[in-house]
């Protein structure tokens, strides 16, 4: 069987407080991302937010920057609003399936 | 200088049932004060709180009334946590029985704090808490530097973790699988950090507390 050797992992994310912006959000989140792992690690990771609605993000990143990105995550909430992810996934399809409620 | 921590541990019911938050973190109240940061988290969580205390050596708390500290502060507080600098104070932390955690903190000197000492926590069954708030600074490479030593030293040795990101204000607070993904990238994994085992400690000293637990080893009902 043919293994891809980048395989998607795609984040649920939470925002609890004020809700960030599209734009403030894939800067910090990149930024924090630079910060820990560098430049290229960041361009490495395909980093990308999937969908942003209301209280909640779909982030999408190759596998091996799962770590490195969930991590992130949680360091980029200040002090208006807090990040927090609730689960990860290889399919977005499987991630849709659990949280069939908040997704339109 | 003592400072009264809590921890904050709501249990979040979401409209998956599979799915629930919980939020494993001390949030020291002298700062924030208590009535404003329990009224701003929201009616629906079952928060339960625990209190601690963190005795940290100073002018005040030193070698000689150590001893007297945490007999005045052991049936006060659910978790008591000794952050040594020296190594009197460090050796008694990981002998005393009434002592639950040792905490490590970027000002914490590897001299200290070597494999040989890692043993002894070891035998005392004592959690190691580690305080990672550095890593939510700008530049962290230079506080996280002592913390990753003692880390390396700690391998050989088969310790529980603590995480903690020491926060100050009720926004900084992170749930204990955030705390987790954090200590990843530092090299503990996520049976090392597991936050039972600060519960199941917690669940003792409360039955301790209550008096139910008047000796180690015996239970009353």
């Amino acid at each position: 069987m043919v293994v891809k050797l980048e395989r998607m992992r795609y984040f649920f994310v939470e925002f609890f407080g004020e809700i960030p912006e599209l734009g403030k959000l894939i800067y910090m989140l990149r930024k924090q991302i630079k910060n820990l792992a560098g430049e290229i690690f960041l361009a490495k990771s395909g980093v990308h937010i999937v969908h942003l609605q209301e209280n909640y993000a779909i982030i999408r990143t190759s596998h091996i920057a799962r770590d490195m990105v969930e991590a992130a995550v949680q360091l980029i909430g200040d002090d208006l609003f807090i990040a927090s992810v609730k689960r990860v996934s290889g399919t977005i399809k499987k991630l849709g399936e659990q949280f069939e409620d908040t997704f339109d | 200088m003592s400072w009264g921590l809590l921890l904050i541990e709501p249990r979040v019911s979401f409209s998956i049932d599979e799915l629930s938050t919980e939020i494993i973190d001390f949030l020291d109240l002298r700062i924030v004060g208590y009535e404003s940061s329990i009224s701003k988290l929201p009616n629906t969580l079952d928060v339960e709180l625990f209190s601690r205390i963190t005795l940290t050596e100073n002018e005040d708390i030193n070698l000689k009334n150590i001893k007297k500290h945490v007999s005045n502060n052991r049936y006060n507080h659910h978790f008591l946590v000794i952050e040594a600098f020296s190594a009197g104070l460090a050796s008694f932390a990981a002998r005393d029985g009434r002592v639950d955690a040792i905490r490590i903190s970027p000002l914490s000197k590897l001299k200290i704090f070597n494999t040989r000492y890692g043993r002894r926590l070891e035998e005392g069954d004592k959690l190691v808490e580690i305080d990672i708030s550095c890593m939510f600074e700008r530049n962290f490479a230079k506080n996280l530097r002592p913390i990753l030593r003692i880390l390396q030293a700690f391998t050989k040795c088969d310790l529980k973790y603590v995480l903690s990101t020491n926060p100050q204000n009720l926004m900084h607070l992170r749930s204990y699988r955030g705390i987790q993904s954090i200590g990843r990238i530092i090299g503990l994994s996520n049976r090392q950090t597991s936050p039972g085992l600060l519960l199941d400690r917690l669940e003792v000293n409360k039955k301790k507390l209550q008096g139910k637990i008047p000796f180690p080893g015996v239970e009353l009902e």
